[in-house]
């Protein structure tokens, strides 16, 4: 900032030497303030230079690598890359289709029924907050220790198996949850629907702000529930969806704990043998495969990282045709919450 | 900017610098070069396929004032890691050397563990070892060689079931124990089903379709009804007359040898995987989950076990059950049945196969003297008594199973049907098949590329014969390699 005056001119020139100093003054604040606040974000800026670039840029490089496991390394090109493509012993092909069915699938599935629990949980009705809780509670349990218990209650009726033993007691025919390479993924949907009690809470945070006016007013001219989601709570919880479900999409791809927790090896019949397990196995049990799991592993970012800006380019078009400021609702709280 | 805004913000950068400094740094444990360099002494090289073994103590190492500790790492599950932790402890006592002993799970996340020990130069002293990794890691030239323990005397002479040798016939390392896969039964089930006993004895071993009738007769539906009863509901089994730990490599190729084909010739020079009776053995199995109804399903994965006997067979689900010998030591803790142990049923020939994980001594020890007399004394069956006499452990020396006393000594507590059909492996000509991890070279990458289509057969999707003219031509290939990778 600096300060001037108007002053007669035998005043003037030492006013202008005092001047520019406080502009000095006031520089020389400026820049202390940024280095301070250079230094208070310098934990997270080293942080990620050296625990996220310098790694994603040595990965790179592995990429273009043969790397053997005692450390030695041989360039090799755009080799690896053209293996997982080329190569008829490379399960690249088969480790995505199962990664993106899954996904594909498990976004559906998550958001739909999240979607709707939470409208089921945003009405009145006694023990509605401990319905609220028993839906929320499985999502703090660390996904290894789902993963084995859901194990135990999937597993074969002679091994233990609860779920069999109830059909068995129902007088229905057991399943082979774990080891038939369709029901697998029926399996994997189970544990990931207990396990979404966060997107129902955030979808339930987001249905505060549906106004109630507008739902009285629906309501008035004659339409049901359905007009109702359709008209004006849709509408409002859009954005939120899409952002679940990009959310949902990239931990879906990311699937691993299930899946080395279930079988370690992708079985049954390589239907869990999913994009991330591939990576680990390449990188960390097989032995000079870990330029190969690097090439793996930049391939699926990229894949990732062009899915999330189309969507997000497709939602940006949708919301400029809608207008930026539908969505924007004064907030309406509910006695529920 | 007050002074002590900016003393704060540089005390959190130097905190993270220093945070990072020292998660970055090495640890200073035992290892010290990166793998592939001998720490110290003589080089000794290996020719032929098996790369470069390098030995770090030939000359004496320079004695230090401070107490010797060793690291040693191993799996284990419950009755085991008790009995290693006894035999660490007997072993300070006598020698003065601290072992810092860490058990991990006795499945396959090991190998991992070695392999980022590796990379951040932490190796152990010693360590077991998978029996598919031995060749591997010997290649890269981090292991010890123990040729002269056994040119001395100090390890006595073992099993050449047990022994890991490279191309050149160089011993890589030896099996703790001699397991073998046995045949364990309900008795209760057995009398209740007017079935007799499994025979303890080679060459008495049930016939295939013997064996069979009485899985049928013991596999027993909601409704009551046994596999040989009009009305049998296969979906909806109660009981099953068979199950297997799980599929995976020893598990299932003992029905190729017992058909009379196999993986790898003993000799290691044929190659058998692809031939038809080995295909047989294997639809043999796998009928018995799809088409006879009396095995619940089974993959190639250690995840698709039942457990142990105690599940399988306390549980009520399974009548007979196949696992390693090394369940033997959770017999004692079954109380509501009466366990049996015999053999397995034969095809052609009654087969079982060994296994038997090695230890190794890793050249980057900086106390390689002491890892060596530790090594020693672990793998001879004298100071591991206590874990041999529960059976988890079979001894892995000759005279253990043919010297009276011997026997005497280490069969005291063991289920004495155990003893018997384990004894009659050990002294019936061919009865053992010994597992070619042992000694083919290129066995990993081969079981690596079998594992990629085997589940489609055991799934009952195609048949055995069908997955094996897809995968065997490649797979044949890499055993004519005769390399590691």
């Amino acid at each position: 900032m600096t300060m001037t005056f108007i002053l007669p001119h035998a005043v003037r020139g030492d006013y202008h030497m005092e001047s520019v100093k406080l502009v000095h003054k006031f520089r020389s604040r400026r820049y202390k303030e940024y280095a301070a606040g250079y230094l208070f974000a310098s934990p997270a800026i080293i942080g990620f230079l050296v625990l996220t670039l310098y790694p994603m840029l040595a990965s790179l490089y592995y990429s273009f690598n043969n790397v053997e496991l005692s450390g030695k390394m041989e360039w090799v090109g755009f080799e690896n890359f053209l293996y997982l493509f080329r190569d008829s012993g490379s399960e690249f092909g088969k480790s995505i289709t199962v990664t993106l069915v899954y996904t594909a699938v498990n976004v559906i599935l998550v958001i739909g029924w999240c979607l709707a629990i939470s409208l089921l949980l945003n009405r009145e009705y006694t023990g509605r907050n401990f319905l609220r809780l028993v839906f929320y509670l499985p999502s703090v349990i660390p996904m290894l220790a789902t993963s084995i218990l859901w194990k135990i209650i999937l597993q074969n009726q002679a091994q233990g198996g609860l779920l069999n033993q109830l059909l068995m007691a129902l007088g229905l025919e057991t399943k082979e949850w774990l080891m038939d390479s369709r029901l697998i993924f029926v399996s994997l949907f189970m544990m990931s629907l207990w396990t979404c009690g966060g997107t129902i809470v955030v979808f339930l945070a987001t249905l505060q702000d549906v106004p109630e006016e507008l739902l009285e007013s629906v309501a008035i001219e004659g339409g049901n529930a359905w007009h109702k989601f359709r008209a004006v709570v849709f509408p409002t919880i859009e954005p939120v969806l899409f952002f679940q479900a990009l959310m949902c999409m990239i931990t879906s791809v990311q699937i691993f704990t299930q899946s080395v927790a279930l079988s370690s090896n992708g079985s049954p019949d390589r239907m869990t043998y999913f994009i991330n397990v591939m990576i680990y196995d390449h990188a960390f049990k097989r032995a000079g495969t870990r330029g190969l799991a690097a090439a793996e592993a930049w391939l699926v970012f990229i894949a990732i990282l062009a899915v999330t800006g189309l969507l997000f380019l497709a939602q940006s078009r949708i919301q400029s045709r809608v207008g930026p400021e539908s969505n924007h609702n004064p907030r309406h709280r509910r006695k529920s919450i | 900017m007050s002074k002590g805004k900016k003393f704060l913000s540089v005390l959190l950068a130097m905190c993270v610098l220093a945070a990072l400094l020292a998660g970055c740094g090495g640890s200073g444990s035992n290892s010290g070069d990166n793998g592939g360099t001998p720490a110290a002494g003589t080089a000794d090289t290996a020719e032929g396929t098996s790369g470069t073994t390098a030995d770090a103590a030939v000359g004496t190492p320079e004695k230090s004032s401070e107490p010797v500790e060793l690291t040693f790492l191993y799996w284990a599950d419950g009755v085991q890691k008790d009995l290693v932790t006894s035999a660490c402890a007997a072993y300070e006592q006598n020698s003065g050397v601290k072992i810092n002993a860490e058990a991990l799970p006795a499945d396959e996340s090991f190998e991992t563990y070695i392999q980022t020990r590796k990379e951040s130069n932490n190796l152990p002293d010693v360590s077991y070892m998978g029996e598919t990794d031995v060749m591997k890691y010997d290649k890269i030239g981090i292991l010890a060689d123990i040729n002269d323990l056994l040119s001395s005397g100090k390890i006595a002479e073992k099993l050449g079931a047990v022994t890991i040798k490279n191309a050149d016939g160089k011993i890589l390392g030896v099996g703790l124990s001699n397991q073998l896969v046995l045949l364990y039964y309900n008795k209760d089930m057995f009398d209740a089903a007017g079935i007799p006993h499994v025979p303890t004895k080679v060459e008495n071993a049930w016939s295939w379709d013997e064996f069979l009738g009485y899985a049928k007769k013991l596999t027993v539906d909601m409704k009551g009804k046994n596999a040989t009863e009009a009305g049998f509901d296969p979906k909806k089994i109660k009981t099953y007359g068979f199950g297997f730990n799980c599929l995976r490599e020893f598990h299932q190729f003992w029905a190729m040898y017992a058909n009379g084909g196999g993986v790898v010739s003993a000799d290691g020079k044929d190659f058998l995987w692809d031939s038809a009776k080995s295909s047989d053995g294997l639809q043999k199995l796998v009928n018995l989950m799809h088409k006879d109804n009396v095995a619940s399903q089974a993959l190639y994965t250690f995840q698709s076990s039942v457990g142990s006997v105690a599940d399988a067979l306390g549980g009520g689900g399974y009548a007979m059950y196949t696992n390693g010998s090394w369940d033997l030591a959770n017999l004692p803790n079954i109380k509501d049945i009466h366990v049996g142990v015999g053999v397995l049923p034969k095809m052609e020939k009654a087969v079982t196969m060994n296994c038997g994980a090695p230890m190794v001594v890793y050249n980057t020890s900086k106390n390689i003297d002491q890892a060596k007399d530790f090594y020693a004394y672990m793998v001879d069956p004298e100071k591991n008594l206590d874990i041999i006499k529960t059976g988890a452990w079979l001894p892995n020396e000759l005279g253990w199973y043919k010297d009276q006393a011997l026997i005497a000594k280490w069969t005291v507590n063991i289920n004495p049907e155990a003893v018997e059909t384990i004894l009659s492996y050990s002294t019936v000509d061919g009865s053992i098949a010994q597992w070619p991890a042992y000694y083919v070279p290129a066995y990993k990458k081969m079981n690596t590329e079998y594992e990629k289509y085997i589940d489609k057969a055991l799934l009952g999707e195609k048949p055995v014969a069908d997955v094996f003219s897809e995968c065997m031509p490649n797979i044949k290939t890499m055993f004519e390699s005769g390399t590691v990778d």
